[in-house]
């Protein structure tokens, strides 16, 4: 059972917007699979949850000049079964398998899996990696910010009170592209990930061109990437010295949790190593 | 003897389960029925300052706001008087009832329990067993002097200790003097929570002359009527206890749990219904929780793999409240060295309050804890002394002839164990690990085995009763003791029904339903003891009812009683099979042709009641204590991930001497069932408490029990050997939690066997793996 | 108690069954279907979307009911378990969950005869993964899966044959 709340389901984005600015209480209702938990048993004052389902502006995933636009309400299930993304976008894709259970996929929204901000959200690091842009609309006006700005900290994104997450757009590759996404989780059905990887290799056919990107879930208070180990990857070919190298740098500049439940520390710093290693052997840039 | 038609496996409740028809508990309405909600501690160990439920009180729509503190005159005692249906002056555990609201609707009383305050004072929380034997700890119970206690036992006053069993066979001393090697070693199994899929829910209404009515998902009808009669003075008659189908117990529904809380304050509002359903995190906090036990073993053995002593320590962090676990303390005494033959044993075993949710019965009892710590032994020892764990474990293992630590005296009829073991060794044996290994070269295999046994640990007079009414169109209806929980009993009655009667199973219905007023007496659902003991009624009272027709019968035929054969289907005249009567014609007495009816309607009692079963000898620990025992083995092939060092359970077998399979079908799932639920255990399972003792994962999103991916791949194997326990129907012994008890101890030896690493915590999962194996590369 | 300015009317089919209903907002979808229409054999087992036991299927789609609010489902089409039978004769899956044996405490039996039938509706011959992916989220504490992964074969071979 839930504590009670009001609901009201506007028509478009527009009304939506206009009634998250008047109610201090209003929340963005989109899947609820995250939402609606939390309105279990907690007390609390009584919330006003607009449903953003009806707005048709949120909708679908469209190829556009310079990205890939993906509607704020598309579901997971919608991605999985999303050819386009699976064949260029593979790493989302991956993370999308994996996500929730089923039904949960049938509901949840990559639009409220990134505006929760939970750092072990099982889409954040293949749309960090990815450098995907988030498409904010207001009131007056609309914005486009980077994800790595969008989320500020664990549960706290960039978004303004009558403020709404639109799109998301993945920028188009204009070389080829090679990703994946893994997971550690306590069971193998339906889990949250204890850790998440995402690797995008851009150009993995040629050494010295190439661009290896890391992003890791769970190890910071918002998805995580490091500059160093991804230069120490990028642009040669690569052995089991600079594996070693970019694994000993990587780990040493993350800081998991102690009081995680999923993982403990030392665990996550293990795994960030080998599921590295384990990506880049999967994709061929390393034997 | 038995029913084997293959149509004929099917379970009684099963139709109803598939259309939705089959009614639980959160499933009944009544008119006027009320709501409560339950405001819990969210501390482990505070004094209660003050309550204040003014506010709670003038909200719209609700009835009752009750502090715990009334609950002050009323005493749960099932062995130990510690405990009151809420917390009185200090909450012991998180989760543990403080407040109750009745309403009209369960949105406006949890929207009550916002406005109660409670002020409490902290006080340092009890966490594990070693914090709770120090010297100075914290006392979860100031004044154990003060309760009252039903049994024997020890427990130390002024300490968190509340009993204390303890086990003496042979000279220890003398046993290590004979060894050529000593091992020791702890063995740690963490709290864990029985996840039944239906959260615990009861329904209370007391009549305004005074009685109570209790709808309730538990296990044990007539135990908790005698409780409650307890708690509020009243006779048990006056209580009417009804449970319809439970969504699952495995322990976790037995003894009492949330009934004398909802009986407690459904005082509050006489005449009225009051519901509770649990929401998922309180059937976390707010009932038991499982296991929590540490074994100490220390084992002395011969070069030639004879073991000379051994020496247990098992202690449980019980949480709370003591009566719950105190057979589950007294009974991992009793079986602490597993199902083997050692001249000197000293076992002591300990229950210790913790400020915890209390620790209750969970599948296998005792059990798979101790079996944890011994089996692992077990497969340490030998590979320490460089024998093979099955040869090993075969020169030491109980056998006719035997005397096991209890001092009983081992028959051939209480199963065949070396052949369990053998089964599932030559089994195992078969499998080449080097085929494997050419196959998937990244990856580790591992093969692991145990010995298991398990008796019922019961009260001494814990009774089954049946009854068998016959009805007009010839057939019968069976009632007999026994709650349908998913186990399947009631399907495997009614084959003894049938069987024992002679007739179809189309003629032969079972009563699912309990209700104390009228149904047969049972002590509780519990111990594997169903369809054994409830079985044994059922042919108890199918004779005194074949007897009756027999009389009846013979009052027509003009032959005494003894003269006359039955088939189930008529009476006859021994050798003149012409001069016979349909049994359909005897059941309401005879009836002529003319109306006159001679004889009486058939309407029979069975009852059991196992015989000369004793309480532990107060010095030696030793007794009667065990009504039969149920020995089998278990085995496990499991691969390993080398990067991520996540388990996959290739395989999983059971063989097991089960008397007598009444059902074959449903008798491989009851072991399957258990298996993969302590598969659980031995993978995932914890229960996590955070430094000041609140259970940080009571939901199903941090505490991961098995889903069907992870036995996706997974071969389930089941062998049934078939030695006929003499006290059993038809042969049966228990068998429901059986699958249980060595699973994490295989799992466990097969880690020792693919990566060399000896893991003596639960759970191993991929990160417990990964911890040994950084130690074991350093 | 109920403050009736915020009561929202929605008409539902159930089952093939048309409802009009005026309910709170917070109501799930669960509790309508339980508490409104009582229809019973949905069950709770953790509130959360977590187990699976709730899962009824919304216009086509295997959905936790505890996690849809009833106001959402204005509309829109429900199937229960008791919507599975056809004029009292028993659905092919449902014959399977009885003949495998894949029933014990029945608590979480309609949720995954319901995300059973999702899949099958959808593909009537599954491979493994596709079963292991309709089920992933549901939980049993009594069966161990393996009759239920019995089960869900045994209800493609039938419906397959029927089919036929």
């Amino acid at each position: 059972m839930f504590r009670r709340f009001e609901y009201v389901s506007p028509l478009n984005l527009q009304e939506a917007i206009q009634t998250l600015t008047k109610h201090e209480q209003a929340v963005v209702f989109a899947g609820g699979t995250d939402l609606l938990p939390g309105l279990r048993l907690k007390s609390g004052s009584k919330k006003l949850l607009v449903d953003i389902k009806r707005c048709p502006e949120l909708k679908g995933i469209k190829e556009e000049q310079d990205h890939l636009s993906i509607g704020a309400l598309t579901t997971i299930r919608e991605i999985q079964q999303n050819q386009l993304i699976k064949e260029k976008y593979r790493a989302l894709w991956d993370a999308a398998n994996v996500f929730g259970c089923l039904e949960i996929r049938n509901r949840a929204t990559v639009g409220g899996n990134i505006v929760h901000a939970s750092p072990g959200a099982e889409s954040g690091t293949p749309l960090f990696a990815f450098e995907a842009e988030v498409e904010i609309t207001g009131l007056q006006e609309r914005r486009v910010v980077p994800i790595r700005e969008f989320w500020l900290d664990a549960g706290k994104v960039d978004l303004g009170s009558g403020e709404i997450v639109s799109r998301i757009l993945l920028p188009k590759h204009e070389r080829e592209v090679d990703s994946r996404y893994a997971r550690v989780s306590r069971v193998k059905g339906m889990d949250l990930a204890a850790l998440g990887i995402t690797v995008v290799v851009i150009d993995p056919g040629s050494p010295d061109t190439r661009e290896i990107r890391v992003a890791l879930s769970a190890v910071e208070r918002t998805p995580y990437r490091n500059s160093e180990a991804e230069a120490i990857l990028s642009h040669r070919e690569l052995d089991d010295s600079i594996i070693a190298f970019a694994k000993e740098r990587l780990i040493a500049s993350i800081h998991p949790r102690e009081t995680s439940l999923r993982a403990r520390p030392e665990y996550k710093r293990a795994m960030v190593g080998n599921l590295l290693e384990r990506l880049l052997k999967e994709m061929g840039v390393y034997r | 003897m038995i029913t084997t038609s293959n149509e004929d496996y099917r379970r009684v409740d099963a139709l109803e389960k598939v259309t939705g028809e089959a009614e639980f508990i959160d499933d009944l309405q009544f008119p006027g029925m009320l709501f409560a909600a339950i405001l819990r501690s969210p501390y482990a160990h505070a004094r209660i300052k003050s309550i204040n439920i003014d506010n709670a009180r003038k909200l719209d729509g609700v009835h009752a706001v009750i502090p715990g503190s009334e609950s002050k005159e009323y005493v749960i005692n099932l062995g130990i008087g510690d405990q009151h249906p809420m917390a009185v002056d200090k909450v012991r555990y998180m989760g543990e009832p403080v407040a109750a609201v009745i309403a009209d609707n369960r949105w406006v009383a949890v929207e009550a329990l916002d406005l109660i305050e409670i002020t409490y004072e902290i006080l340092e929380p009890v966490l594990t067993i070693k914090d709770a034997l120090k010297d100075g700890a914290p006392l979860v119970h100031e004044k154990q002097g003060n309760y009252r206690r039903k049994e024997g036992g020890e427990y130390k006053k002024n300490s968190n200790i509340f009993h204390h069993y303890k086990l003496r066979k042979g000279d220890i001393e003398r046993g290590f003097a004979d060894a050529d090697l000593v091992i020791e070693n702890t063995f740690v199994m963490p709290h864990r929570a029985h996840c039944q899929i239906e959260p615990h829910g009861a329904i209370a209404r007391w009549t305004s002359e005074g009685k109570l009515e209790l709808y309730s998902s538990t296990q044990s009808p007539f135990f908790v009527r005698n409780c409650l009669a307890e708690v509020f003075n009243i006779k048990s008659s006056d209580i009417t206890v009804r449970v319809k189908y439970i969504g699952g117990g495995f322990g976790g529904k037995s003894d009492v749990t949330i009934e004398a809380l909802v009986a407690f304050i459904a005082r509050y509002v006489p005449t009225r219904y009051v519901k509770l359903t649990l929401q998922r995190e309180e059937a976390f906090t707010g009932t038991v929780v499982g296991r929590g036990a540490e074994i100490q073993v220390k084992t002395g053995v011969k070069r030639s793999g004879e073991i000379t002593a051994e020496k247990l320590t098992f202690s449980i962090a019980s949480g709370a409240y003591g009566s719950y676990s105190l057979h589950i303390v007294t009974a991992g005494g009793h079986n602490g060295s597993g199902p083997y033959e050692i001249k000197n044993v000293f076992a002591d075993s300990y229950g210790v309050y913790t400020n915890q949710p209390p620790v209750g019965a969970f599948r296998g009892y005792s059990h798979p804890e101790s079996n944890w710590a011994v089996e692992r032994q077990r497969h340490i020892i030998a590979r320490k002394l460089g024998i093979d764990p099955v040869d090993f474990r075969l020169k030491n293992i109980l056998k006719p002839g035997s005397f096991n630590t209890l001092g009983q005296k081992i028959e051939k009829h209480h199963g065949n164990l070396e052949g369990c073991l053998k089964a599932v060794a030559e089994r195992l044996n078969k499998i080449d690990k080097e085929e494997l290994k050419r196959k998937q070269p990244d990856r580790y295999f591992g093969k692991g085995i145990a010995a298991i046994m398990k008796s019922p640990v019961m009260a001494t007079n814990s009774a089954s009763s049946a009854i068998l009414r016959f009805n007009q169109d010839g057939s019968v209806d069976v009632a007999c003791s026994g709650v349908e929980m998913g186990q399947g009993t009631k399907t495997a009655l009614r084959q003894i029904a049938a069987d024992a009667l002679g007739f179809p199973l189309s003629e032969v219905r079972i009563k699912i339903n309990i209700d104390t007023d009228i149904s047969p007496y049972g002590w509780q659902t519990i111990g594997s003891t169903t369809t054994w003991k409830a079985g044994m009624a059922i042919l108890d009272a199918a004779r005194k009812a074949i007897a009756v027709i027999k009389e009846n019968a013979s009052l027509v035929l003009g032959a005494p009683p003894d003269d006359l054969e039955y088939d189930g289907e008529r009476v006859f005249l021994r050798g003149q099979k012409k001069k016979s009567l349909p049994v359909k014609d005897l059941i309401f007495g005879y009836m002529y042709p003319d109306g006159r009816v001679v004889g009486i309607p058939v309407q029979t009692y069975g009852t059991y009641i196992p015989e000369g079963l004793t309480h532990p000898d107060p010095e030696t620990g030793q007794g009667n204590c065990a009504a039969e025992w149920t020995f089998g083995a278990q085995g496990a092939l499991i691969s390993i991930d080398p990067v991520t060092w996540e388990v996959t359970v290739l395989k999983l077998l059971t063989a097991i001497d089960a008397g007598k399979v009444i059902n074959p079908v449903l008798a491989r799932n009851q072991i399957i069932g258990g298996m993969v639920q302590e598969l659980g255990g031995a993978l995932s399972e914890r229960i996590i408490y955070s430094g000041e003792g609140t259970m940080r994962n009571n939901n199903f999103t941090d505490y991961k029990i098995p889903t069907p991916e992870d036995v996706a791949d997974t071969q389930m194997e089941v062998i049934f050997f078939e030695t006929p326990e003499p006290i059993g129907p038809f042969g049966a012994r228990g068998i429901a939690e059986h699958g249980t008890v060595g699973i994490c101890a295989v799992i466990g030896n097969a880690l020792s066997d693919a990566l060399g690493v000896e893991i003596k915590e639960l759970p191993l999962s991929a990160e417990t793996i990964n911890k040994y194996m950084q130690q074991k590369r350093k | 108690m109920i403050n009736p300015q915020s009561m929202h009317s929605i008409s539902i089919k159930v089952n093939g069954k048309h409802y009009h209903l005026t309910i709170p907002p917070y109501m799930s979808l669960l509790e309508v279907i339980r508490e409104e229409l009582h229809l019973t054999g949905t069950k709770e087992g953790c509130g959360s979307g977590e187990c699976g036991a709730c899962t009824v299927i919304l216009d086509g789609t295997p959905v936790r009911s505890c996690l849809v609010l009833g106001v959402e489902a204005d509309k829109k089409e429900i199937i229960t378990i008791e919507g599975l039978r056809d004029r009292g004769k028993l659905h092919p899956i449902q014959e399977a969950f009885i003949e495998a044996d894949a029933v014990q405490c029945g608590f979480c039996s309609p949720g995954f005869i319901l995300a059973v039938k999702a899949l099958l509706d959808r593909n009537p011959n599954p491979v493994m993964s596709e079963i292991k992916e309709a089920l992933g989220g549901h939980l049993c504490r009594c069966t161990g899966y393996e009759s239920i992964f019995k089960a869900v074969k045994l209800a493609a071979d039938k419906i397959s044959k029927r089919s036929k």
